[in-house]
């Protein structure tokens, strides 16, 4: 055998060239070959392609028309023949039109969120190149802790000695910073960021005055936002030179409180921002007034960069870890850099390895999405197969006269894709309609904006699903052979009714998993609002200190304590549902080659912090006056006394932030952060003689009639804060919102449940229809023959019966293994109960019987006489 | 009648028909007509000018029986037709009448 000419080539002639050609071409090049192959082997096959290629024209190209979709004669047909079988088939249409039509707008929603949330943060120009600073700080019990903080420092560290980058900045944000700012007689509150003068080259919010290379130089400058601007000055440009003051008079150690002149002004940022601010102020004004920040050892700020291309990253990391250690001998942790715009999505770490975040929750509505797809081509499929032998005489007819089995598959085809476009239309509306519920669910502010992207993901997603749906019972239907079929004779295969069957089961497991995720979901989160956390957190009501209140703490507290309805009053540093405070704390017999550190919580209060809190005290006793001064008298928590190593804590020296103090008290443990992370240690301090108070204030309120306490509350305020409205909230709000992309999770869940199971029942309605319908005559000669209808109900609802409960036996097992895995995600979760599983497949079985159960009633109360006189 | 024209390699490509009589296909005309020409010539483009004389009337086909060789493809021979004798004959008149038509040159 002489060598072969390569297979490929052949193959792509075959495919392309003319019939009445191919077998003389094919001849002669398969000849040259073989003439040419002992001389050149090593080139012949590449010869060959060449060869093949050079027939690659028209007069050699075969005609790749079909004629299936061309044809407009064809599709008129089509079409016709669609619209009589929607006319014909009321409730099929009706079922499907609405299964279809709700998916779709499901799906839409969920991409125009999934989009959203894509977007966040990715608007920065240089965004590939824009990287933040985390570290991995070392527990004990070699545990990790990931955070973004940093060394205030550290930006001008960066630039002086990394050439690597374009640009460093530091800032600080935060909500807790929140000020009053006043101009031209008028004050706003405002969320200020404290940033750098590289800030905005490495941001990207765009400037509308001023230039981003020059707008923070100053140390007496601030940027504001557009509408801030208009608000005090009318308009942005009117804005630049002004002087406006800033206010932010709380907190201990630290009084922002300063004039400055505006030296540009941003546009609004984009809800696409994950950082929200009005104003930007001078990072070096943040520095002068807040203590320790320009320490290395210290890691209160933020720290973002711009790359230049083609930067090694984990040199750059190791460079950064080496130059913080230079700085800060006893530095143990490992700095890494990220990129700013992933954050968002993948920002859950589990021991120093990134595990997740936000992504889990965009993968798990896009599966969501496809399920919902996938139940609503199902019903398409059933129920057209369900209903084929309607249909039979047609396409018997039409292979009879000629019509190819291509010609038909197409035929179904444009029935499935005419009704998902009706079903576009519907979902647009139905879609245009939610926006606003849903936008209040998400929490987010999507609209429909007509993009490219939108009209070709929403037209894809459709042409999908029409395909999805039509594809089996196209080719099912065409195969029909005409002979049986005109004879009236088909064989229904098993295996086909085992198909519509499966189907059915599969769109069952869906649903009853669904069922179980909403109610394990809502169990864990009601189990996470209603846990005892070892402080009460209801009827605690909560201010921030702001404006000249800061400076008549005393009075206001004297003031607020004769109301009646005030159990007491208390001050803090830090807010104990997301405590932001935290200190390393060399161990108490730190000594010699023991610089062993912990990481300590630090609440500094005043003595009546534990008593609105409700915090137990187990040994001990609580802060009181009748000591004297106790500003060298601390508390610790359970945790804190065990990590800490002290056997007998009441009493023992300790030295907190290099002074020696005294362990009065222990408290237990109780519950700070969220559910997520495991109880920290903790350290309880008053504030130091002179710079009494801190940032929050919290007011212990008898149960019932807020209102009106509350009312009585702002008076006593308004003394204070002349002109300030009083912003207060509730504690167990606040720790309600801890828990926010949770119960928007857990909301959003149920409705997807409801859908699935919703359309999951149209189609089981339709099917069971069907089923009655073609049964008619077997019914009425069993009733005549003495069948009672309860008989007859369950004789007709047996089949549905059997298909559930198979769905019941697959999902189980499938939703305990995925439900087990989320709550393996909380530090404090809920054990799977075995009713929850009862309850689903109880839910599942009696909606089915429900949908079933009115056709099939139906059907067993006809009078059989009119079902059989009608031959 | 009005015979349709020939292009010049159409030409070379009848004439080897006509000279290979009953025996000429693609892979005969290609080695012919290379050896002739002394330069390569692309299978590719006699194919192309096969079929064009094909639909002119010029040539016929027909195709061979099975072999071994060939990959068990069959051949297909081409034999000129009177349509295609006629044209290489005007052709050749026409060029030999214009050639006589050349006065007597001499190159030094």
């Amino acid at each position: 055998m002489p060598a072969q000419p390569p297979k490929k080539a052949l193959q792509f002639l075959r495919w392309f060239c003319r019939e009445d050609f191919l077998e003389e071409i094919e001849g002669d090049l398969i000849e040259l070959f073989a003439i040419q192959f002992p001389e050149a082997s090593r080139q012949a096959s590449w010869t060959f392609f060449w060869w093949v290629l050079r027939y690659f024209r028209p007069e050699f190209i075969k005609s790749f028309q079909s004629g299936t979709l061309m044809n407009t004669a064809l599709v008129k047909h089509n079409l016709l023949i669609s619209y009589r079988g929607f006319t014909r088939n009321k409730t099929a249409f009706l079922i499907n039109l609405i299964g279809l039509s709700t998916s779709l707008a499901t799906a839409f929603f969920i991409v125009l969120w999934v989009q959203s949330e894509w977007k966040m943060d990715r608007f920065h120009e240089k965004d590939e190149r824009l990287y933040q600073v985390m570290q991995n700080y070392q527990l004990p019990e070699d545990k990790i802790k990931v955070t973004s903080w940093t060394p205030g420092p550290l930006s001008q560290g960066l630039r002086d000695e990394f050439p690597e980058l374009e640009y460093a900045t530091s800032f600080k944000t935060g909500n807790f910073f929140d000020g009053i700012l006043s101009a031209s007689e008028q004050a706003f509150k405002a969320t200020p960021v404290y940033a750098d003068q590289d800030f905005l080259q490495v941001f990207s919010f765009p400037l509308i005055t001023g230039d981003k290379s020059q707008v923070l130089t100053e140390p007496g400058s601030a940027v504001i936002s557009q509408s801030l601007a208009k608000k005090l000055f009318g308009t942005a440009f009117k804005a630049v030179g002004q002087t406006v003051e800033w206010n932010k008079s709380e907190g201990a150690s630290a009084r922002y409180k300063g004039s400055f002149i505006i030296s540009g002004v941003i546009e609004d940022i984009s809800p696409h921002s994950s950082m929200q601010f009005d104003i930007l102020l001078p990072y070096q004004f943040f520095m002068d007034h807040t203590w320790g920040v320009e320490r290395w050892n210290n890691h209160p700020v933020s720290t973002a960069m711009i790359l230049r291309q083609g930067v090694d990253l984990s040199l750059l990391d190791q460079k950064i870890t080496q130059l913080v250690q230079a700085k800060d001998g006893a530095y143990n942790g490992v700095y890494f850099l990220k990129q700013f715009s992933s954050q968002y999505l993948y920002g859950t770490y589990e021991n120093g390895v990134l595990v997740g975040g936000r992504i889990d929750y965009l993968w798990l509505f896009v599966c969501i999405a496809c399920l919902i797809l996938i139940i609503a081509s199902i019903n398409f499929m059933n129920l057209s197969t369900a209903k084929a032998s309607i249909r039979l005489k047609e396409i018997g007819v039409k292979k009879t006269l000629g019509v190819s089995r291509g010609e038909l598959i197409g035929q179904f085809i444009t029935e499935s894709l005419l009704l998902s476009f009706l079903a576009l239309l519907v979902a647009f509306v139905l879609v245009a309609v939610l926006l606003q519920p849903f936008n209040a669910i998400t929490g987010k502010q999507l609209s429909l904006n007509f993009s490219l992207i939108h009209v070709m993901l929403f037209t894809g997603i459709t042409v999908l699903t029409g395909l999805l749906s039509s594809t089996y019972p196209a080719f099912y239907l065409s195969a029909f052979k005409p002979i049986q079929v005109l004879k009236g004779k088909i064989e229904r295969s098993v295996g086909e009714l085992w198909i519509r069957q499966g189907l059915v089961v599969f769109q069952f497991v869906i649903s009853i998993f669904l069922i179980v995720a909403v109610l394990v979901i809502s169990q864990q989160m009601s189990y996470i609002h209603n846990k005892n956390l070892g402080y009460d957190r209801h009827h605690i009501l909560s201010l921030r200190t702001i404006g000249p209140l800061f400076e008549k703490m005393e009075p206001f507290f004297e003031e607020i304590r004769k109301l009646p309805e005030v159990q007491s009053i208390a001050n803090s540093n830090t807010n104990l549902v997301a405590c932001e405070n935290f200190t390393w704390q060399p161990l108490p017999h730190a000594e010699g080659e023991h610089t062993e550190h912990i990481l300590l919580n630090v609440f500094i209060v005043t003595p009546e912090f534990l008593q609105t809190y409700g915090i137990q005290i187990k040994e001990g006793r609580n802060f009181s006056k009748d000591f004297g001064t106790e500003t060298s008298k601390v508390i610790l928590n359970e945790t804190a006394v065990k990590e800490m190593g002290l056997n007998n804590p009441i009493g023992s020296m300790i030295t907190f932030w290099d002074v020696p103090v005294e362990v009065i008290g222990v408290v237990k443990d109780f519950r700070y952060h969220s559910m997520y992370k495991r109880v920290e240690p903790c350290i309880f301090r008053l504030f130091n003689e002179g710079d009494n108070f801190g940032r929050f204030i919290w007011i212990k309120l008898e149960a019932g009639q807020q209102v009106k306490e509350i009312d009585k509350i702002a008076d006593v305020y308004q003394q204070f804060n002349p002109g300030l409205a009083m912003e207060y909230g509730f504690v167990d709000e606040e720790y309600q919102q801890l828990y926010e992309s949770e119960n928007r999770v857990a909301a959003l869940s149920k409705y997807f449940a409801v859908i699935a199971i919703l359309i999951s029942c149209l189609g089981l309605f339709g099917l069971a229809a069907f089923t009655a319908e073609k049964r008619t005559k077997e019914i009425g000669i069993r009733k005549i023959l003495g069948a009672s209808e309860w008989r007859i109900v369950t004789l007709l609802s047996k089949d549905f019966t059997v298909m559930v409960l198979m769905a019941i036996l697959i999902a189980m097992p499938l939703s305990f293994v995925i439900g087990h895995r989320w709550l393996e995600s909380f530090a404090d979760k809920i054990q799977l109960q075995s009713w929850v599983y009862v309850l689903a497949a109880a839910i599942a079985l009696l909606i089915a019987w429900l949908t079933v159960g009115v056709q099939t009633f139906r059907a067993a109360r006809a009078n059989p006489v009119n079902s059989l006189r009608a031959e | 009648m009005q015979i349709p024209s020939l292009g010049g390699f159409e030409e070379l490509v009848l004439l080897t028909v006509a000279a290979q009589h009953n025996k000429a296909y693609g892979v005969s005309i290609k080695e012919s007509l290379e050896k002739e020409l002394n330069k390569t010539v692309s299978i590719s483009a006699i194919h192309v000018a096969l079929k064009r004389m094909n639909e002119k009337g010029f040539v016929q086909s027909r195709f061979g029986g099975i072999t071994q060789d060939r990959g068990g493809r069959r051949k297909k021979f081409y034999v000129i037709t009177s349509l295609g004798k006629a044209a290489i004959d005007r052709q050749f008149e026409i060029r030999t009448r214009i050639y006589r038509q050349i006065p007597k040159l001499s190159f030094i």
